[in-house]
């Protein structure tokens, strides 16, 4: 049985697939994004992938997330239950594009996997404006997204991704809009907030700096992944 | 032009949604203009030929002593529009008598004319043949009953000078159109009409000649020319009048006073264009806001892309386009979707066209409906145009590429806002409106015999700026509950979305334009459709009180003219299967001073048990104590208001009437008392016309005959007069009539304003409109947040949380529009019920609410909407994935 009773997942598999490919379209464009692929993370473990654009990196993030399913192949979480109860407590993601629900401000786009997770409000709100302080965005918590610049709004979005405490922090490109520093300042608190809780952390990048900094490294290529076992 | 092939196939293929919704917006606007031109352009051509149809003799030419009747004839007939005429000699009798029934019989003085051959093909509606030949000796009605004459009889008829001539009767007729047959050629104005004579004999006009060989008294002959005019007549009533009162005038300007003109067509036309320019009013009041509505519908929905449009704009400014390029592709966009709407809605006309027109049995009229169809299409080509092209050009003008991008926008309050422009709208309204039903204020003016007519277009003002007040304070209201009652809206979503409230109510608070503009066009449609609905059924309502009134019961029965119905037919009809009540009354003309009105003698016994009686009918008091006025006392009498304020009568007053006595067949005065003022009474007339008790009419004049039956029913109407019919002694020109007969007599006849056409296409518009509103309005917002809704359900949010979202949303916009919808419908109806109370016979005392109907807008209105929030929902189950990777 899996443990889905919160605290540490310690070393157990969070999500493993078995040979599942995706593909889209239908018919004569019907065309694969990911091929065959076969993979395992485990509680504590930080991994990157890396591969060129379209390669399929972000697929790979959504399948493990289960935002989406795969066409072909099999994908479970062991220690976080079945899919309808991955997010927002079990799994979190940071989206590569600018992702903040326009019509929200800052704060309350933080709050709202909190609250979609049953935490009452006044909580929802302090623990949205600890993170946001964690992230640096303590300043501009009222402002709107359109209001920020993209470096804000993609460190928004980690904030909002790691907010709910997940055991599982999948984040794509959580530093392709920010300079060096501030780039460093995210992988820290993601590596932090991760290692914290015992979570398993998949990061999407081009950066081999923020790659250089996880345990393990599963590379995309020709919609082939190719994960480097431990 | 490859980018511009490539961006609308694009468009095409993409954007099909918004697109689409355009077109709709563009097809129903430009579908209702055609359509409901065209129906006003055959119900003009309808008024003109029925007007023209209702004349039996449209030109009375009197010809002076001295000019001769064949000059005369080739004047006449060589004048343009003259399809031929026939010559009628008009004398007097000192007496007409007849040794009838055994005894001598002595109708007094008559009229003698004599008719060519040619004379009843001619004029077909002139004479009715009721027994015997249609040629020799005819006698009519009244006097045949007068003298007790048959077909056969004797009669003897003595000319002035004394002359004395006896005439075999060949055959009996009744006069239709006695009153125009023998008004007063050339009188002038104000002159008061006479009754016609009951003692009429036509002679072949070689008899009449022959008759008046010799010494004839001056001014007891005269000769007319009865002419007949070609019917190729302009459609609209107004342009017809003019033409035939210009000829009139031409002809009597070459007959240099050797003739007058009785321009019985013109006085039917007068009458018909009155009825015209109400109908153009209608067309103004009731035709123009649905186009403006479909207009807004479709600027709405281009709007409702906005935030696309400018990300797309941006990214096509980002890439290179010039601003000049990227207004040219909406402007494209904007030509593509006014061209195809514009055909789709020129089809739904031509089908609305034939579907109405078959229902109204009205024939299109082809140039108007032409001109109309291409009127419609430009304005459906321009809107779109306007519609896709204008928010473009604004944001090229207004907004940089970053701000392009954004979606919520600057909260900024808009100019109107600042200037108080909605309150200052309704308080003009109120202004015009005060003004326009003030006392002697008529919308339409329509001088008697005068050429230039005068309608007050300002008071289109009243429930113009009522509409647009209304609607922006309606936005003005939403927009303060979205901005500063976040907390109570917070409050009512709480049961929808639970812990989510705070966050929904603060998602509707940022998106507060987007949501009131869909809020305030559901109210505009609403409006729209509730008070079209509600004028609608008032005017349907009032149709049937006006053939009720004009009709007198379920069923009436009446004699022709002034001659009396056969003894004993009442109690024949009383016995009729499904007759419930039945009361006999008399119809008379009586003289007060030298004016001449109906009187009407009734049983106050039995009138209420036949008929309806409103209290309407009576000013001051009820029908009630009316009737128990005049049962209280013999000569009794009610009168018009007009006729009580001209004489000074106060309750009790004497008033004495001149009426016709049975003895002598001459006019003798009659006391009356006052007891008050009649406004309507079944089978009366609309003007003024007086009501006493039967009893004491039938006493002093020695006449207890009755004219007319009223009949209450328990069956159907048609088929009680139906079996009437079946016991009326045949040709005796007593007329059987239901009120359902009567009914659509009225809806398509000349004194009102067919409405059955334009409602019919006014309803279904409104039907149309009110479901694409509330179902693309709210489908085409939904669609522009699918990728907030993908995002959220990509941070873990269940359809329920995200149906929260859309449920509140929903139905904050529903339920504001239906509410503004209905109160500003309802305001409308009522000032247009008051403006256009010239329209309504007899004005109506109260709304007329089609509930029906209403319910039915309310289910296709919140179904339309409650569609398109299930469809958003549902869509957030599965996000699209071209979405997912754009996360």
């Amino acid at each position: 049985m899996p443990d889905v009773s919160g605290g540490h997942v310690g070393a157990r598999v969070l999500v493993a697939a078995d040979r599942v490919s995706m593909a889209l379209g239908a018919g004569s464009i019907r065309t694969k994004v990911i091929d065959d692929a076969t993979f395992e993370l485990r509680g504590g473990e930080h991994v990157s992938i890396a591969g060129p654009s379209g390669s399929g990196k972000s697929t790979i993030l959504h399948l493990v997330a289960g935002i989406t399913p795969p066409t072909t192949g099999a994908i479970s979480w062991p220690a976080l239950g079945p899919a309808s109860s991955l997010r927002p407590s079990q799994v979190s993601i940071s989206f590569q594009g600018p992702s903040l629900m326009a019509p929200l401000s800052l704060l309350e786009n933080v709050e709202l996997p909190l609250l979609l997770s049953g935490v009452r409000e006044a909580q929802a709100r302090d623990e949205a404006v600890a993170m946001l302080e964690r992230v640096g965005l303590l300043e501009v918590v009222e402002r709107l997204p359109e209001e920020l610049s993209g470096g804000q709004v993609q460190r928004g979005g980690v904030a909002r991704a790691l907010v709910g405490r997940p055991k599982l922090i999948v984040a794509d490109e959580p530093t392709g809009q920010s300079d060096h520093v501030t780039a460093a300042r995210v992988v820290d608190l993601l590596l932090e907030v991760a290692s914290s809780l015992g979570s398993g952390l998949l990061i999407a990048t081009h950066d081999r700096t923020v790659a250089a900094r996880m345990d393990r490294h599963w590379t995309v290529h020709d919609r082939v992944l190719k994960s480097e076992m431990p | 032009m490859r980018l511009e092939l490539a961006w609308l196939k694009g468009l095409v293929q993409r954007r099909w949604g918004r697109l689409s919704g355009i077109t709709v917006g563009i097809a129903l606007a430009v579908g209702f203009i055609a359509a409901l031109g065209s129906f006003f352009g055959a119900a003009n051509a309808h008024m003109t030929q029925q007007a023209v149809g209702s004349v039996s003799v449209d030109w009375q030419v009197q010809i002076a002593p001295g000019v001769s009747a064949t000059t005369a004839t080739r004047t006449v007939q060589s004048e343009p529009g003259v399809v031929g005429s026939q010559v009628v000699g008009y004398g007097s009798l000192s007496d007409l008598s007849c040794r009838c029934a055994g005894s001598l019989q002595d109708a007094g003085r008559g009229r003698i004319l004599g008719i060519t051959s040619g004379y009843s093909s001619m004029f077909p509606k002139e004479l009715r043949y009721l027994v015997g030949a249609k040629h020799g000796t005819l006698l009519a009605q009244q006097a045949a009953s007068n003298l007790s004459a048959k077909v056969g009889s004797r009669i003897t008829v003595t000319l002035p000078g004394r002359r004395v001539a006896t005439l075999r009767v060949d055959g009996i007729i009744d006069l239709p159109a006695a009153d125009s047959m023998f008004q007063v050629v050339g009188a002038p104005p104000g002159y008061l009409p006479q009754a016609p004579p009951d003692n009429v004999v036509f002679v072949p006009l070689s008899v009449w000649h022959e008759l008046h060989r010799g010494f004839v008294p001056p001014g007891s002959t005269s000769t007319q020319l009865h002419v007949k005019l070609s019917n190729a007549l302009p459609s609209n009533p107004s342009a017809a009048y003019d033409l035939v009162v210009q000829r009139a005038r031409h002809l009597e300007a070459r007959f240099a006073g050797g003739a007058l003109i009785g321009n019985n067509i013109a006085v039917a036309l007068d009458g018909a264009r009155k009825d015209a320019l109400y109908a153009q009013l209608l067309f103004l009041f009731l035709g123009v806001p649905g186009a403006i509505v479909a207009i807004l519908l479709a600027s709405v929905l281009a709007a409702s892309g906005g935030t696309r449009r400018r990300k797309e704009q941006a990214l096509l400014r980002i890439r290179g386009a010039t601003p000049r390029r990227v207004l040219r592709l909406a402007l494209i966009e904007g030509a593509l979707v006014g061209a195809i709407g514009a055909g789709i809605g020129l089809g739904l006309a031509r089908l609305a066209e034939r579907i109405s027109f078959n229902a109204t049995h009205l024939a299109p009229d082809a140039s108007a409906s032409r001109g109309w169809m291409i009127t419609a299409g430009i304005v459906g080509l321009t809107a779109a145009v306007l519609a896709v092209g204008v928010p473009a050009w604004r944001d090229l003008r207004t907004l940089s590429v970053s701000t392009s991008r954004a979606t919520v926008g600057a909260a900024t309050r808009p100019l109107w806002a600042r200037l108080y422009l909605d309150v200052g709208a309704l308080g003009l309204a109120a202004v015009i409106y005060v003004r326009s039903v003030g006392s002697n204020f008529q919308i339409v003016l329509v001088p008697e015999g005068v050429s230039s007519t005068s309608v007050d277009y300002t008071v289109f003002f009243a429930p113009l700026l009522l509409w647009v007040g209304a609607a922006l304070l309606t936005w003005r209201v939403s927009v303060a509950v979205l901005a500063r009652g976040t907390r109570a809206v917070a409050a009512s979503v709480r049961p929808l979305t639970g812990p989510l409230a705070g966050v929904v109510a603060a998602s509707m608070r940022r998106q507060r334009k987007l949501l009131t503009r869909g809020l305030v066009i559901i109210a505009l449609t609403g409006s729209f459709a509730v008070s079209t609905a509600v004028f609608n059924a008032t005017f349907s309502s009032q149709s049937v009180v006006d053939a009720l009134l004009t009709n007198g019961a379920d069923v009436s029965v009446a004699a022709p003219g002034t001659s009396a119905l056969p003894t004993g037919l009442a109690a024949q009809i009383r016995a009729t299967p499904g007759v419930t009540a039945v009361t006999a009354m008399q119809h008379r003309f009586a003289y007060v001073g030298t004016d001449l009105q109906d009187l009407f003698g009734i049983s106050t016994r039995t009138l209420a048990s036949a008929t309806t009686l409103s209290d309407a009918f009576f000013s001051g008091v009820t029908a009630r104590d009316a009737l128990h006025g005049l049962a209280t006392r013999a000569d009794a009498i009610l009168v018009a208001q007009e006729t009580a304020v001209s004489y000074g009568l106060k309750p009790g007053s004497l008033i004495v009437l001149r009426l016709q006595f049975a003895r002598d067949h001459a006019y003798h005065a009659v006391p009356f008392h006052f007891i008050g003022v009649v406004r309507e009474f079944p089978t009366a007339p609309h003007d003024s016309f007086f009501v006493a008790n039967a009893a004491y009419v039938a006493g002093v004049t020695g006449n207890g005959s009755h004219q007319t039956v009223l009949v209450r029913t328990n069956a159907v109407p048609s088929s009680v007069a139906d079996a009437i019919r079946g016991i009326v002694p045949p040709r005796s020109g007593v007329v059987v009539r239901s009120i359902d007969e009567q009914l659509a007599l009225i809806s398509s006849g000349l004194t009102t304003v067919d409405l059955s056409g334009l409602t019919s296409l006014e309803l279904a518009l409104a039907f149309l409109l009110a479901a694409t509103a509330s179902g693309m309005v709210l489908a085409l917002g939904l669609a522009e947040r699918r990728r907030m809704f993908a995002i959220a359900t990509g941070l873990g949010a269940r359809p329920k949380d995200l149906a929260g979202f859309v449920w509140s949303e929903t139905i904050f916009v529903l339920a504001g529009g239906i509410l503004s919808g209905t109160i500003v419908g309802l305001l409308l109806a009522e000032v247009l019920v008051k403006l256009l109370t010239g329209v309504f016979d007899p004005p109506p005392t109260r709304l007329s609410i089609p509930v029906v109907y209403l319910l039915g807008l309310l289910l296709v209105t919140v179904g339309s909407g409650v569609a398109a929030a299930a469809g958003a929902i549902r869509s957030t189950r599965s996000p699209a994935m071209e979405i997912l990777r754009d996360l």
